[in-house]
């Protein structure tokens, strides 16, 4: 068991700069997820890391060990690909003995092994069946049996659920995360999906364009994102534009596009030196008076409140969505743009109002991210 | 009866096409085969089964373990006095039954080897030219085995170019290649193109992460070549491997050319000695019993082939497993050394390979026997001269095979719809019978046909509907025979295109409120039209170098075709030649425009 680093990685395709130098470390026994949009580099990331793409700067390292330049099928890595790629022409234990044939470990020993596995992923009956023969969520168990099999250093997980459906994707996530923690593998877990990467991952990195947006656990990225690209593609949000209009010690005023007025408390010294540089991440940008600034409000926790007096925007009632737990309310704010808010109390009042009628919505000060050139101001 | 009625007026369409189409098939395939395994059983009215003894007992026929002496030899090395070493490759003759299989499998072997070895460098390695390469590849293809072997004979025969001016005057050497070693080199430089493209279509159409996941555990290229590539494309292989078995059997065209020219071995080829023997006397369909016997073996040994692609290729085909395929191929990227090496596989590869190609060319367009090579257009010229020269038979040659094409079009565009999108009883029966013609022996089928329809002492249909009578006019029947014959290439092609076509499209149409018909004609032949077009030029370019079935039922010159009157005058090799390149350069421009159309479907040509 080992620690995966990455250091300063650069990818190419031709001249596309799809990976545009990546730092990062996944700790012993940790799960750690790079998630982002698709065309993000993610994949490309992992594909690197089990040597099927060379970098063409930067350094992968395996515990002491620079594997950056060694063949992908001695880096000793188990992969779960996206589409299973089950060989069809052999039966389900051949599939899972293969890696272990390659290890040159002795006959008797490798179907041991292949029972032992496949009994935990609950496919005991299944050895000599082919992977024709299976579903989807058999045949993804069938993957992971296969690479976890060899006990691996590292497993690299690459989108291995999307094809399925949701249910067995949330009954094998847990599955995914119970058997890796249990043998402590490290692994690295790439996903678009935001929940998927909440519930698996021990660790979550960001990715956009090439880049890392924020590493850090699931709660951090949730509740404390470092970026606005974070904000938006953890959670459902509203995203307000609008401009800074007052600027005191312990006060800022915004002023948003459709006229409404919020305040928020300014942690900021307002002498003090912008000291933030270009693609810097971490360092907090410096607010002034004009700034053109961007507020993100998580669905859930703003609230329609008639009595609200500060913090508060009009919106006018589009369509109600009835979920279940909650009320979905769709709105026009006044300068047009589309809002929504999920109430999770009173649902019989909330589906009583009528399309087209007026409300107050309260947008708490602890339920806004206050963002500048992508950049969160704290 | 109530119960198709009951069906017809539910699906009018597909219910007329259906019992049409059966009915073709039946009358024009199915009956003349039958009236050559009849043939092959009946003599003189009476079951007659001693001349299956007289074919396994005659080492004419059969002779498996054949004394070697000086006309029967692997390898003779002559040394007379004059300076001129002649060395001879022949190959042992054992009867021309065993002959046809020996030549079939060698040629399978040989097209296999280079076939899948081409493949894989195409489809796993990556090196400059490859795409120039993937064209260059197809010009074997282009050549009919039957203007190979005049080009090969140009350039390697006794007293071809190579031998006369490079061999001798450098070496002292008169190479020569005969018998059954000649047959099979000329079937092989062609055929190798058609397992290569199978082999390779089915590499590229794998998933590209199944060799990951082999690499990922720990798998060197060569065991993920042996233990996932390869196995992988055992569908390819193997149906690429049959179809060329079954070709190389059947072949007539290649054969001809060497017996023509004086090879006494390469004459005793089941094809060549049905051509030769089937035919009995002026006022009979009867037809030469033995010939029946070797035609229906030949018969058998295709539909066994045929069955085997049928049943053994589909139960392996994989690629519906994965969902989805993701990525590009891991190519290995060659450095100067592999640089180098895959340019000398390929050189040799193509300068070998396109030796007849450079036969053809060379002796249609220079003055014989004038040495460096000066061009003349004389040959050319006679081409489209009716009177002495080869117009007529080029005119036939275009009526009939466009005649036939157009029909093959309206049939099979039709049959392929019905095939793909309905289901009935009796479908796989339907599919079979409209594909089977690809692995039918033109030879058999020629016989067959001759029998059912010729004149006759006794019954025949030929006496009732004379048209059809391959004596009296056999035009309308050689249409009918290409139609047949070349079917399956234009209803694969409709298949393919139907499978890739959502049926949700005709649903939603029918669902608007448009009939059936309506929906064929404006919904799925627009989007289906670029593999109909491109099918109907395979079967064209197919038509246009027809040989067996023309040469049983062709006997004047006023209804023949440039392959029948090749097949006569095998004496005046550079005007043939001419006419050769002539067709090569149809089918050229039929390919280009089909690969253009087709794209990388490149399978619907060869495919079963």
């Amino acid at each position: 068991m080992v620690e995966l680093k990455i250091e300063d990685l650069h990818i190419f395709y031709d001249d596309f700069h799809a990976v545009r130098g990546i730092n990062l470390t996944v700790n012993d026994g940790e799960i750690l997820t790079l998630l982002g949009p698709s065309g993000c580099g993610k994949t490309t990331i992992l594909r690197s890391i089990a040597g099927f793409i060379t970098p063409r700067k930067g350094r992968i390292l395996l515990g002491e060990k620079d594997i950056t330049h060694v063949p992908a099928r001695l880096r000793d890595s188990g992969m779960i690909f996206q589409n299973y790629a089950l060989w069809p022409h052999m039966t389900i234990e051949e599939n899972v003995t293969y890696g272990l044939k390659m290890r040159k470990v002795p006959k008797e020993e490798r179907h041991r092994k292949a029972m032992a596995i496949l009994s935990q992923v609950q496919l005991e009956g299944q050895a000599d069946k082919t992977p024709g023969q299976l579903s989807g969520g058999q045949q993804q168990r069938v993957a992971l049996a296969r690479a976890l099999v060899i006990e691996p250093t590292i497993l690299l997980c690459d989108e291995p659920l999307s094809n399925l459906d949701f249910q067995l994707r949330v009954e094998l996530r847990t599955e995914i995360r119970h058997l890796t923690k249990k043998l402590g593998v490290t692994t690295v877990y790439v996903t678009h999906d935001q929940s998927e990467a909440l519930a698996i991952s021990d660790t979550i990195a960001v990715i956009n364009a090439g880049l890392i947006e924020q590493v850090g656990t699931p709660l951090e990225v949730f509740n404390d994102p470092d970026t606005l690209f974070v904000a938006n593609f953890v959670g459902e949000n509203n995203q307000i534009e609008g401009q800074v209009t007052k600027l005191e010690k312990g006060l800022v005023e915004v002023k948003t596009e459709g006229g409404d007025t919020l305040t928020y408390t300014n942690l900021q010294d307002p002498f003090m030196e912008d000291t933030a540089e270009e693609g810097d991440r971490k360092s907090a940008p410096k607010l002034a008076v004009g700034d053109k600034v961007s507020i993100v409000t998580r669905y859930d926790k703003i609230f329609l409140d008639e009595k609200a007096t500060e913090n508060v925007l009009t919106g006018t009632i589009r369509n109600l969505a009835y979920m279940g737990t909650m009320v979905q309310v769709v709105l026009n704010l006044n300068d047009g743009s589309k809002f929504t808010v999920n109430v999770s109390e009173n649902l019989n009042k909330v589906m009583g109002m009528g399309l087209g009628s007026t409300v107050k919505i309260h947008l708490p000060e602890s339920a806004c991210f206050l963002f500048k050139d992508n950049l969160r101001v704290r | 009866m109530k119960r198709y009625m009951h069906k017809f007026m539910q699906d009018p369409l597909s219910w007329t096409i259906i019992p049409i189409i059966t009915l073709f098939f039946t009358v024009f395939l199915i009956l003349p085969l039958s009236f050559t395994m009849y043939a092959a059983f009946v003599h003189n009215g009476e079951l007659n089964l001693s001349a299956f003894g007289t074919i396994f007992n005659t080492k004419k026929f059969w002779d498996p373990f054949p004394e070697i002496n000086d006309s029967n030899f692997y390898i003779q090395v002559i040394a007379p006095g004059d300076g001129i070493t002649t060395i001879r490759i022949r190959g042992l003759d054992y009867g021309i039954f065993l002959n046809t299989i020996i030549i079939g499998i060698a040629t399978t072997l040989v097209s296999l080897t280079l076939g899948l070895t081409t493949a894989f460098f195409m489809a796993r390695l990556e090196f400059r030219g490859k795409t120039i390469l993937s064209g260059l590849l197809l010009i074997p293809l282009v050549i009919p085995p039957f203007v190979s072997g005049i080009g090969y004979n140009a350039l390697l025969g006794p007293s071809g170019l190579l031998n006369e001016r490079f061999f001798i005057p450098v070496f002292g050497i008169r190479l020569l290649f005969q018998g059954i070693v000649a047959i099979v080199i000329v079937q092989s430089l062609h055929y190798f193109t058609l397992i290569y493209l199978n082999i390779y279509s089915s590499l590229m159409n794998n998933d590209p992460s199944l060799e990951e996941a082999a690499e990922n555990m720990g798998a060197d290229r060569l065991t993920v070549a042996r233990s996932v590539t390869l196995p992988l494309a055992m569908p390819g292989i193997a149906s690429g491997s049959i179809l060329v078995l079954i070709l190389a059997m059947e072949d007539l065209g290649t054969p001809i050319i060497f017996a023509n020219s004086g090879d006494t071995v390469a004459a005793k080829t089941i094809t060549f000695y049905i051509m030769q023997n089937f035919f009995l006397g002026e006022n009979t369909s009867e037809i030469n019993q033995i010939t029946a016997i070797l035609g229906a073996f030949l018969l058998l040994f295709a539909l066994i082939g045929f069955y085997a692609i049928r049943k053994y290729v589909s139960l392996k085909q994989y690629s519906m497993v994965s969902k989805g395929r993701s990525g590009k191929f891991r190519t290995v990227k060659l450095g100067k050394i592999g640089h180098v090496l895959i340019y000398v596989y390929f050189t040799v590869l193509l300068l070998v390979s396109t030796i007849p190609h450079w036969g053809v060319i060379i002796i249609s367009s220079t003055k014989p026997q004038v040495w460096p090579l000066e061009f003349s257009s004389e040959n050319y010229n006679k081409l489209f001269d009716f009177e002495n020269g080869f117009g007529q038979f080029i005119y036939n040659t275009i009526v009939y095979s466009f005649t036939a094409t157009v029909l093959i079009v309206i049939l099979a565009t039709l049959a392929g719809y019905v095939a793909n999108r309905k289901k009935f009883w009796g479908q796989t029966l339907f599919d079979t019978l409209v594909t089977i013609p690809i692995a039918i022996p033109g030879v058999v089928l020629g016989i067959g046909y001759f029998r059912m329809f010729g004149n006759s002492e006794g019954f025949s249909i030929g006496d009732l509907f004379f048209t059809l009578n391959p004596i009296v006019a056999p035009s309308v029947l050689l249409v009918i025979s290409y139609t047949i014959r070349k079917f399956p290439f234009t209803v694969r092609a409709v298949y393919a295109g139907l499978q890739q076509t959502d049926e949700v499209l005709e649903e939603s149409a029918i669902n608007l409120g448009a009939s059936k018909s309506r929906v064929l004609w404006e919904i799925i032949i627009p989007l289906i039209i670029m593999n109909i077009i491109g099918g109907a030029l395979v079967s064209l370019v197919y038509n246009m170098s027809e040989v067996s079935t023309t040469l049983i039922l062709v006997s004047d010159t006023s209804n023949g075709t440039i392959t029948w009157k090749m097949a006569q005058e095998t004496g005046k090799i550079a005007e043939l030649a001419a006419m050769g390149v002539f067709l090569m350069v149809l089918q050229v421009i039929s390919l280009l425009v089909t690969n253009v159309l087709l794209k990388n479907r490149a399978d619907a040509i060869s495919g079963i």
